[in-house]
């Protein structure tokens, strides 16, 4: 079994069609090293090892693949000219896994493995910048504590206690950033950090480069089996046996000085879709720094920095001047880049999701993926492709998530304002949209509110039959309990209207018309936005934008029709629910529910007679008065299913439901067992 | 009066030029003599609706299986019917035995637990509940070769589950109108994916 594959100067023993041994991130640095991206040289430990490791034990994985370690760590260095773990001449790392499908919960980057104090002096002299070397040597340690040793904190407000340690000192020396801080500082923080790890973990920190290489291989491996990764897993369905490569690279320096930068691209636009090469960088910086948001990271394009500064409110002088782009400040870089992500996605053939470093103005690439993207950037980019030729029909089908294309359907909230908005709650995603109105708890208050023009959202425990009317002339549904399969769940989602469902912490009051939620006491009339394809609720009008169903997304539509077997149909209980269906594309109804058409107006008096007759007789004459206000409902629903198949499914509600809706007495609801001769009743 | 109502609307409807089809569904069928009975009253009423009018039109009956014991015997109750259409949502709540309307607070415990993956009333349980949808559409085109088949159940809009349908060479999904899009895609996979 060979354990490690090595790559560098243009070759590589991986592919990227290996992602399943090396895992995404090793198949890519192999395959870009192939193609001539320059990429530092380095090392995969493969998945396979990472199943062994978990099966047969540390050590007799590391007498297995010791031997293979010592030999590529030999690779780098002849690539390099430097020596790991020797301070005249030293060779630092870094260490990251990349597992065969993206994994949140795995462990992260640790970067300038190998570094200790003696090497930090070393490496202070030779590039003549002490500050890069204390800085480099400062950031390993915290990395090293926070991911290695465990250190960082695993409940989200809780503070890190190593940046815990940089305010402090900050604001001893009453300084706002990072690079702020001098030498000596940094001398100081290394110190207080290596305390903060004796202090926590009792034992000293590791200052032998091979002792610091395999201490992070062994974290790499043993976070297969931390909860956060067995949770994901298990929720995404990824096999367990699939385990995380070790990638282990020569370290390019991000924080050498001001020729030096790090940042992350996007061949285009991960919102929007547009072909728009983007991203952001960050002079003298490394690693987490672009999106620690700490700095404020500089656009890597001319056009995207004008773009930014006009909406941050920023003149194009003092863009120019403090956040010029990457462009502006390492013109040969950034031709280089553009070049280079370009090669990419051309070699991909799809959005590319970009890490880059350059040292003392020499670029290099850390990573790419197929980068992660909204429904809307995910039709117009297969689209894009499609028509400059890069894949053809087929792969543009198979391309897509489904799932994904309901946020394309429905309103949704302007990305700018949901920032700002404010959660007071959080229940299901029962059915997507964005919604904003105002509360009303009752359905005829929501019809009679509507009627006035007014936006309403109807906050209810629960939703039944009789709150049908309000629902539909309702922007939203927020209900206290209740899953995703609901009465207001599904109703909801056949009226494409939005719904979030079982916010079990909102505390409905029908008698006072309140209802309680993040500690505010919201009244009928007060306004409220939900957000059907998160669950949560805001405080007060969040603004909308309306759903766009031609171009792109037509195209896509047409395209399943064009290789597809399967006919769609659609749920339809109504002319309207049929039509809006036909124009999304379905070819007849598959279910067309007749009891809600019993509940309506006058009916609900000939359905009690029904119910109650007391003889077949009794039963005949008040089914006559159903008669034609029946067929008027069927004759609405085939016009609007001119040509087309439409089913029509005879009653088929519990008799208790039915009843209790009839007369809206509430009636505990027992499991459901249905009289099947409520669907005769009426087929007589 | 459902039946009669169904065919004079679809007369009255053709009368002004509109191309219709319509298919009459019994639900919670479980036995095959309870479906006979269903189907000689709906066709009983067309044809006296057809006399009294002197005109006729095209229908299909059919039923829904979502009772398990209607999927067991389903080579029987094709014999009776054009379609059979799967109310998956009862037919998952009776094969598994669980109440809809109560699930909601077991399933997040039973999912955290790791005992099921995903909510079955979401994604369709193609291990178990599958079965029956598999056995059915067998047993029901050995009897009836151009049998109608088609899913009604929420999980007629999940991708899994319309790539399900897709596999077992079903004529049509059926899922609430914001998902027609998501499911003609996922029939869509399932065609290009097959080959």
């Amino acid at each position: 079994m060979k354990a490690i594959y090595t790559f560098g100067n243009g070759q590589a023993e991986g592919r990227a069609d290996m992602k399943d041994l090396l895992g995404g991130k090793g198949a890519n640095l192999a395959e870009m090293n192939l193609i001539g991206v320059p990429v530092p040289p380095g090392f995969t430990i493969t998945t396979e090892i990472c199943t062994l490791y978990n099966q047969k034990g540390r050590e007799a994985v590391v007498e297995m693949i010791k031997d293979d370690v010592m030999k590529s760590v030999a690779h780098i260095e002849k690539l390099t000219g430097n020596k790991f773990n020797d301070p005249s001449n030293p060779q630092l790392v870094s260490v990251r896994s990349g597992a065969p499908v993206s994994m949140p919960g795995m462990m992260d980057t640790v970067l300038n493995l190998g570094i200790n104090d003696a090497v930090a002096e070393t490496l202070a002299q030779k590039s003549g910048n002490p500050r890069f070397a204390w800085d480099s040597y400062r950031r390993f340690v915290q990395m090293y504590g926070d991911v290695v040793l465990g250190m960082k904190p695993t409940n989200k407000t809780d503070i890190d206690p190593f940046e815990a340690i940089i305010e402090e000192l900050k604001e001893k020396k009453g300084v706002k950033f990072d690079t702020e801080l001098d030498v000596d500082d940094l001398k100081e923080l290394v110190k207080r950090f290596k305390a903060a790890v004796k202090e926590n973990t009792g034992k000293d920190f590791p200052t032998d480069a091979y002792d610091q290489l395999w201490g992070a291989i062994y974290a790499v491996f043993d976070s297969w089996n931390n909860d956060r990764a067995i949770l994901y897993r298990r929720m995404n369905q990824i096999p367990e046996e699939y385990g995380t490569a070790v990638n282990v690279q020569a370290m390019v320096y991000g924080n050498m000085g001001n020729n030096s930068a790090t940042g992350v691209c996007f061949s285009r636009d991960a919102g929007t879709g547009e072909n728009l090469f983007n991203g952001e960088y960050l002079i003298n910086a490394q690693g987490e720094d672009v999106v620690a948001g700490v700095r404020t990271p500089q656009q890597i394009m001319t056009e995207g920095s004008r773009r930014w500064a006009k909406l941050q409110g920023i003149s194009e002088e003092e863009r120019a001047a403090k956040y010029p782009s990457l462009e502006e400040s390492m013109p040969e870089c950034a031709k280089q880049l553009v070049d280079i992500q370009q090669k990419l996605e051309e070699h991909y053939r799809d959005m590319q999701d970009m890490e880059f470093t350059i040292q003392d103005g020499k670029l290099w690439l850390l990573q790419t993926r197929n980068g992660k993207r909204t429904g809307a950037a995910m039709v117009k980019i297969a689209m894009d492709l499609l028509r400059e030729g890069a894949i053809d029909e087929k792969t543009v089908i198979k391309r897509m998530e489904p799932g994904k294309l309901d946020e394309l359907l429905h309103p949704v909230f302007d990305k700018a304002a949901v920032k700002n908005a404010k959660v007071m709650a959080k229940g299901l995603p029962a059915s997507p949209g964005a919604a904003t109105g105002q509360i009303v708890f009752f359905a005829d208050d929501a019809e009679e509110w509507a009627s006035r023009k007014k936006k309403v959202i109807m906050v209810r425990l629960e939703t039944s039959p009789e709150d049908l009317r309000g629902m539909n002339v309702a922007q939203g549904i927020l209900t206290a309990r209740g899953g995703m399969t609901s009465h207001a769940a599904v109703v909801a989602r056949g009226m494409g209207k939005c719904c979030v469902s079982g916010a079990g912490e909102i505390k409905v009051d029908y008698k006072a018309r309140t209802v309680e939620m993040g500690g505010k006491t919201y009244n009928e009339g007060d306004w409220i936005s939900i957000n059907g394809s998160t669950g949560e609720v805001y405080d007060g009008l969040v603004a909308t934008v309306d759903a766009d169903l031609s171009g792109d997304f037509a195209a896509v539509m047409s395209l399943a029709e064009k290789y597809s077997k399967m006919d769609v149909y659609t749920n339809a209980d109504s002319p309207r629910d049929a039509s809006v269906a036909r124009k999304l594309g379905a070819h007849g109804i598959g279910l067309c529910r007749t009891e809600h058409m019993f509940f309506e107006g006058d009916r609900i008096k000939a359905m009690r007679e029904m119910i109650i007759a007391p003889d077949e007789a009794a039963r005949r004459v008040a089914l006559a008065k159903l008669l034609p206000l029946q067929r008027g409902d069927f004759e609405g629903i085939f016009e609007a299913m001119d040509g087309y198949e439409v089913t029509i499914r005879l009653l088929d509600p519990p008799l208790q439901v039915t009843v209790a809706a009839v007369w809206a007495t509430p009636i505990p609801r027992s499991p459901r067992c249905r009289p099947a001769q409520s669907s005769r009743l009426l087929s007589t | 009066m459902q039946a009669r109502a169904i065919i004079e609307a679809a007369l009255n409807v053709k009368a002004k030029g509109i191309d219709v089809h319509p298919k009459i569904m019994v639900p919670l069928i479980g036995v095959k003599n309870e479906i006979q009975m269903q189907a000689d009253i709906i066709n009983r009423v067309a044809q006296e609706v057809f006399t009294e009018r002197g005109e006729t039109v095209a229908y299909k009956v059919g039923t829904m299986i979502e009772i398990p014991r209607a999927a067991l015997v389903a080579d029987q109750i094709a014999q009776v019917v054009d379609f059979f259409s799967f109310g998956t949502n009862d037919l998952t709540q009776m094969t598994f035995g669980y109440s809809r309307d109560d699930a909601g607070k077991f399933l997040a415990i039973y999912k955290n637990l790791g005992i099921l993956k995903v909510d079955p009333f979401q994604v369709l349980d193609q291990e178990g509940v599958g079965q029956l949808v598999e056995m059915a559409c067998r047993k029901g085109r050995a009897t009836k070769p151009e049998l109608n088949l088609g899913i009604c159940g929420e999980h007629g809009g999940e991708p899994s589950s319309v790539k399900f349908c897709a596999r077992l060479g079903m004529n049509y999904v059926s899922c609430s109108p914001y998902r027609v899009p998501i499911a003609r895609l996922a029939a869509a996979q399932a065609a290009v994916e097959a080959e």
